[in-house]
């Protein structure tokens, strides 16, 4: 019977070595698959029902599966008198190191992927379709396409679709997951054929070979969904909203979109009420919009009128503008990075210099705890010397270009 | 926090909790002690009230601010506050009286009986006050051998301070809404 090769030509839309691996890695498990399938195939025809458990004796091997590619790949290449020679065109040095440079290809792309390339990819490619061609296996053609598709998208710049990434993943997921609902259903057809039949030999192979290949696909639907996971985050960050670059008590652009959610910043109870929800903001989101209240009425001790965006930068109505007052999940404990020093100066003061830090106080030459490091990480020049004080609630600022610019909080 | 219901009005709280302040105390003399900051909502309604409490002698709960509510409510602010007494093992209300006449722009407050306030809240007040800690309700010629016999309310120690809210929202702040001006 001839088995459909589970491992479909994947091919990539970028050079980026996600892509490149999950290419690799499924055009080495479709020539490992359809070599396993050879062995299976020509070695119950002459005879060897059970030709997996004597190669594993022969050459004195754990339990393998006859579609690993580090099996099918090595047994060949190290044993010239293997069984599973007698499936394949007669022994040669130089179709032995065929699978010896098909193995190691598999290696590198499985345990080295992050360090390969695009040229790697294409040597590799190369490698792993030689192989395919001399076996003469059907899926031999999955290396030009490789080559030709990375010809493709280095003409395209480096892309080759132009839709973004999670929705290219999110399909590829979709489609794998409906593989691995496939291949479980199948897995149990199989259990109960296999029972039906009196669980011989041949129908244990055969359900671990569906076991095998449900598992390796739930491992790569796994895979999948973690990526696509990264790459939400990555295109969140990629979309870059124009507030995150506004100082606090700006006057709102007006080109800018304001922020449709309507709010008012209540002195009286030190949160954001809705009037829409007829409810605190605090009762939404937690302690952090009462923080987040706090820390901006001491901008506007007031309060009013104020309308939040999708992303949490919140704006104040004065008069016919908006002023810039922060982001909502940024003013934890009062601390908006790389934003104005908004509160009052603790009395200490300090000079950064060549990574030490001095204190200014004739009577008190403490460094607080933290301070150093704080200075070193935030990337400062330390050539000259830059004035540093501390609030009261211990945020660390610098002062560059005249102005107080927070770096850190103190631990406490 | 808590939003909790009363008839068509919500109190809202939040973490805040109590907090120093300096008002007028039961007595009407100016005193530190320590203030409790809630919102009575409704759509198209929001109102800034305060519950002071007097280190010593007591307080009482008013409207400081109505924000972009209607101006009928303006009425409220800062009058006819509702009083609240210290007993060495509580709290009570001895005076519970509600806005009769809301058209007046100067509103008093009468005598009122707990069959008006169950009336005017549209379901029995108790059920609203008795799990926030209240004791008793009755009048208070009965409960505190005083010469008026005003509606009267106590709670504990232990008691809400939600409670003299609810008692505001039903004698004060519904009257106002359910008036046309």
């Amino acid at each position: 019977m001839n088995k459909e090769n589970p491992w479909v030509l994947f091919l990539p839309k970028s050079l980026a070595i996600w892509e490149l691996a999950t290419a690799m890695n499924i055009f080495t498990k479709a020539v490992a698959w359809e070599i396993g399938e050879r062995f299976d195939r020509v070695l119950i025809e002459k005879g060897h029902s059970d030709w997996l458990a004597e190669v594993q004796k022969a050459h004195s091997l754990a339990p393998v599966s006859m579609h690993d590619p580090s099996f099918v790949f090595e047994v060949p290449r190290k044993y010239e008198d293997s069984l599973l020679w007698q499936a394949l065109p007669p022994y040669t040095k130089e179709l032995s190191s065929k699978f010896w440079r098909a193995k190691k290809t598999r290696n590198i792309w499985q345990h080295e992927d992050i360090k390969q390339t695009v040229d790697t990819f294409v040597t590799g490619a190369s490698i792993i379709q030689d192989l395919a061609s001399e076996l003469d296996l059907d899926v031999a053609h999955y290396g030009p396409d490789l080559k030709n598709q990375i010809t493709q998208i280095k003409r395209a710049g480096g892309q080759i679709i132009p839709v973004d990434q999670s929705t290219e993943l999110r399909s590829l997921l979709e489609h794998k997951e409906e593989e691995v609902d496939a291949l479980q259903k199948k897995l149990e057809e199989t259990r109960l054929t296999a029972e039906r039949l009196g669980n011989q030999a041949e129908s244990l192979a055969s359900i671990e070979t569906a076991k095998e290949a449900a598992e390796v696909a739930a491992q790569e639907a796994q895979m999948l969904a973690d990526r696509l996971h990264a790459e939400l985050q990555h295109e969140r960050l990629l979309k870059a909203d124009p507030a995150d670059s506004f100082e606090i008590g700006q006057i709102w652009p007006s080109d800018v979109n304001i922020g449709s959610r309507l709010l008012y910043l209540s002195a009286h109870m030190n949160d954001l009420y809705d009037a829409e929800r007829l409810s605190l903001l605090s009762n939404e989101v937690g302690p952090i919009a009462e923080l987040a209240a706090h820390h901006w009425l001491q901008v506007v001790p007031e309060g009013g009128h104020v309308n939040l965006t999708e992303n949490g930068h919140a704006a104040i109505k004065q008069g016919n503008s908006y002023r810039y007052l922060g982001r909502l999940d940024e003013v934890v404990h009062g601390f908006v990075k790389d934003k104005p020093v908004q509160t009052e100066f603790a009395d200490q003061s300090f000079i950064y210099k060549d990574g030490e830090v001095v204190s200014l106080q004739e009577d008190d030459e403490t460094i607080p705890d933290g301070l150093v490091g704080i200075l070193v990480k935030s990337g400062l020049a330390t050539n000259t010397d830059i004035p540093i004080r501390l609030t009261h609630d211990s945020i660390v600022a610098a002062q560059i270009d005249g102005r107080w610019i927070q770096l850190a909080k103190l631990p406490a | 926090m808590t939003e909790l219901f009363v008839g068509p009005l919500k109190i809202l709280t939040n973490n805040q909790g109590w907090h120093p302040a300096t008002d007028i105390d039961f007595g009407g003399d100016e005193a530190d002690g320590q203030a409790f900051n809630a919102m009575l909502v409704a759509p198209g309604l929001a109102l800034n009230i305060q519950y002071f409490l007097a280190s010593e002698a007591g307080g009482g709960v008013k409207i400081v601010d109505i924000l972009d509510s209607p101006l009928k409510y303006k009425k409220l602010l800062g009058r006819v506050r509702q009083g609240v007494q210290r007993l060495p093992d509580g709290f009570a209300m001895k005076q519970v009286r509600s806005i009769k006449d809301s058209s007046s722009d100067k509103p008093t407050v009468t005598k009122a009986t707990h069959e008006e306030l169950d009336q005017t809240l549209g379901s029995p007040l108790l059920h609203i006050l008795r799990p926030l800690g209240v004791t008793e309700v009755g009048v208070a010629k009965d409960m505190f051998g005083s010469r008026n016999s005003d509606l009267a309310i106590r709670w504990s120690e232990e008691g809400s301070p939600l409670i003299p809210f609810v008692t505001f929202i039903v004698t004060r702040v519904i009257p106002v809404m359910e008036s046309s001006e």
